[in-house]
């Protein structure tokens, strides 16, 4: 995708989030009082106010990228699109793979926390995306995935006096 | 007077006091250091270590990493050409072959001098200025704040990049997750969706780790292979105190560009850098010998990037609005500490004022020490992998979403923020005015509701004085020269290929 199209498609979203909230989620989510004194005063005008704002700023990047589009010409796009489109397919798959994996792995430990506790999922988070990161080094991961954690564990615990999830291991304290 | 600073001596006069200053120009060197982390991104991850500090502890931590920030990118720029802030880039221009030519320790020593004399200079301009500013804004109502933050406002603008009109949507999604939670005027809420976590809103550090730390993270994940970058040695000789003399006039030049800059909000320390870099090329004897290792180019880039500092907190300290998005950071530690940076604050807190500008006359001398003392470890920790840094990172960003008020909800929150700030960084949308708009868009409603409350629903309550006319003025002024360079920096972009 060339950068004019990308912006294009940036543009587009925009528009779609600012109509979206307009219509949907501003009606869904604001509850309005039974009488407002002014209309400026009542809870959904800001709101309001920043969807406008929102979709008109879609609509220059949109418009914006439209004439860029033209002005770099269709054929030369198409062509580039054309030669680049098998490598950077490739490309953009395992690096989308990566990232999903990623954000798993995040909400993978957030579920995690309660049960096994902050700390240990802190290792388990620095050894897991290390390794997929290509860090092979073990005699680094390790005790950085050990140390790590703990020493935070202890100073949020014992010198911030903020108490902390032990999960499974709360019976060992 | 005498007694508020007394006072502010026994605030600030602390063991803890000393070494958390020290603590942060260390942490803020090490972290500017590094490419890829920014200085942001270092305060927002120092920042849940504050809460159960004493404020002016908690704050001075803080700017002690911005301070230290703003030196640590020279380093890494110097030594292997990877500014550690974007600041640091016009470093690079003359530093960077200053130590191909072998003369690396006297590029380190001179941006250490020039950063510790431009930062001592913009200190005194906070102290002597702020206290003016703040008198001046004590006859300000809920109108004139609300005209004062809408310009401020404009200082999007200027953190927005190339692309203007993406910089105010990334303020307009701002805006709108500030309304998250129960309505100030009729106690309704706003986008909770019955979840009662959400009712007192979202709270600001985990939209800022979210914001600042967590995309680059997961960015790293979409990189194939990661280089590195051999780090240049250490060679040459100490500088001179004769080679800081004839460098000392762009010093000081810098300084108070980077001062009149830094005090302008939305301007920041890389501008302000090259002003004074442009500057003392155009004055020097010899214009030609600039970009190929001249010691007085390293000097007024530091001195402009530096001068900046001190400067960026008189609009915040004064009037309560942030100069630049570090100083939107601070300005949220403050309000976490149950503080409000501004006139007022002026009025009733003065000792605390007065022991923060102590320590911030304090930093300047650390910084000093801490420079002289870390380039040899700097320039090896610029080589840690960012595989091995980032997920410890990630691990610290965990935590201390989670301390903020010990409830993983937060951290549920950090990650959400992380996806949208992750896919703004993909598209090429700036975060930084997403994090501007979210931490003033409170004030900017709660201020246009009270004037219209106090009027009776009468917008000509906005114009009611002059201060509000100013402000007015300036922010259509701000916003026509915005557009204007907008124009030209894209008639400029379509000439080249057409040329070509």
């Amino acid at each position: 995708m060339t950068s004019a199209t990308k912006e294009y498609c940036v543009g587009i979203g925009m528009l779609i989030i600012a109509v979206v909230g307009w219509f949907v989620v501003i009606p869904a989510g604001i509850d309005l009082p039974s009488s407002v004194e002014f209309r400026a005063l009542s809870p959904d005008f800001w709101p309001h106010v920043v969807m406008i704002l929102l979709g008109i700023c879609g609509a220059i990047v949109a418009v914006q990228a439209h004439f860029d589009r033209q002005r770099v010409g269709d054929s030369i796009e198409a062509a580039t699109e054309e030669e680049e489109r098998g490598e950077v397919q490739f490309e953009f798959a395992a690096s989308a793979v990566r990232v999903v994996g990623a954000l798993a792995g995040l909400f993978a430990a957030y579920f995690a926390i309660p049960h096994i506790g902050i700390a240990a999922a802190g290792v388990v988070l620095i050894l897991a995306s290390t390794f997929v990161l290509g860090e092979r080094r073990l005699k680094y991961t390790v005790p950085l995935a050990i140390i790590l954690p703990v020493i935070l564990y202890m100073f949020f615990v014992h010198v911030a006096n903020i108490p902390m999830p032990l999960g499974v291991f709360e019976a060992f304290r | 007077m005498i007694e508020n600073i007394v006072s502010a001596f026994g605030l600030f006069l602390s063991f803890e006091n000393l070494i958390v200053v020290f603590i942060g120009v260390f942490i803020g060197t090490f972290v500017g250091a590094i490419p890829g982390m920014t200085t942001p991104m270092g305060v927002a991850l120092v920042l849940p270590f504050t809460f159960t500090m004493q404020p002016i502890t908690g704050i001075l931590l803080l700017l002690g990493v911005y301070k230290g920030g703003l030196y640590g990118g020279s380093i890494t720029a110097i030594l292997i050409k990877a500014p550690g802030t974007p600041a640091a880039s016009c470093t690079v221009l003359d530093g960077f072959p200053m130590a191909q030519k072998g003369e690396a320790r006297k590029a380190l020593d001179i941006a250490l001098y020039a950063s510790c004399v431009a930062d001592f200079i913009s200190n005194l301009s906070l102290i002597l200025f702020a206290g003016f500013l703040a008198s001046f804004a004590l006859r300000f109502g809920p109108p004139e704040f609300f005209t004062l933050i809408v310009f401020s406002l404009t200082i999007i603008a200027g953190v927005s990049g190339d692309n203007l009109a993406k910089g105010i949507a990334a303020a307009a999604m701002g805006l709108v997750l500030a309304t998250v939670g129960l309505d100030i005027v009729y106690g309704t809420s706003r986008f909770v969706f019955g979840e009662t976590e959400l009712m007192g809103g979202l709270s600001f550090i985990p939209v800022l780790i979210g914001l600042f730390a967590l995309p680059e993270i997961i960015n790293q994940f979409t990189i194939k292979k990661e280089g590195t970058a051999a780090a240049g040695a250490l060679s040459g000789m100490h500088a001179t105190f004769q080679d800081f003399k004839s460098s000392l006039k762009s010093i000081l030049r810098g300084s108070f560009i980077g001062v009149i800059l830094g005090a302008i909000p939305g301007i920041g320390g890389a501008p302000a850098a090259f002003l004074s870099y442009s500057e003392a090329k155009r004055t020097n004897k010899d214009p030609d010998s600039f970009g190929k290792g001249n010691m007085e180019g390293v000097a007024a880039a530091e001195a402009g990037n530096n001068g900046v500092a001190g400067a960026t907190m008189i609009p915040l300290l004064a009037l309560g609005v942030p100069g630049d998005v570090v100083t939107a950071v601070i300005l949220g530690a403050f309000m976490i500490h149950g503080l409000r940076p501004g006139p007022i604050m002026f009025e009733q807190n003065l000792t605390m004022i007065y022991a923060l500008f102590m320590g911030i006359m304090l930093s300047s001398a650390y910084l000093f020490v801490i420079g002289k003392m870390s380039i040899r470890a700097v320039s090896k920790i610029a080589n840690l992998p960012n595989r091995m840094l980032y997920p410890a990172v990630l691990v610290l960003c965990i935590f201390g979403a989670f301390a903020i008020n010990n409830n993983l909800f937060d951290v549920l929150v950090m990650f959400i923020v992380g996806i949208l700030g992750f896919t703004m960084l993909r598209m090429e949308i700036p975060a930084a005015p997403f994090l501007i708009a979210f931490i003033l868009g409170p004030l900017l409603e709660d201020n246009f509701r009270q004037a219209l409350l106090m009027s009776s629903g009468d917008a000509l309550i906005f114009f009611r004085n002059p201060i509000c006319w100013v402000f007015w003025t300036l922010t259509a002024l701000s916003i026509l020269f915005i557009v204007r360079n907008h124009i030209r920096a894209k008639r400029g972009a379509d000439v080249i290929p057409m040329a070509g």
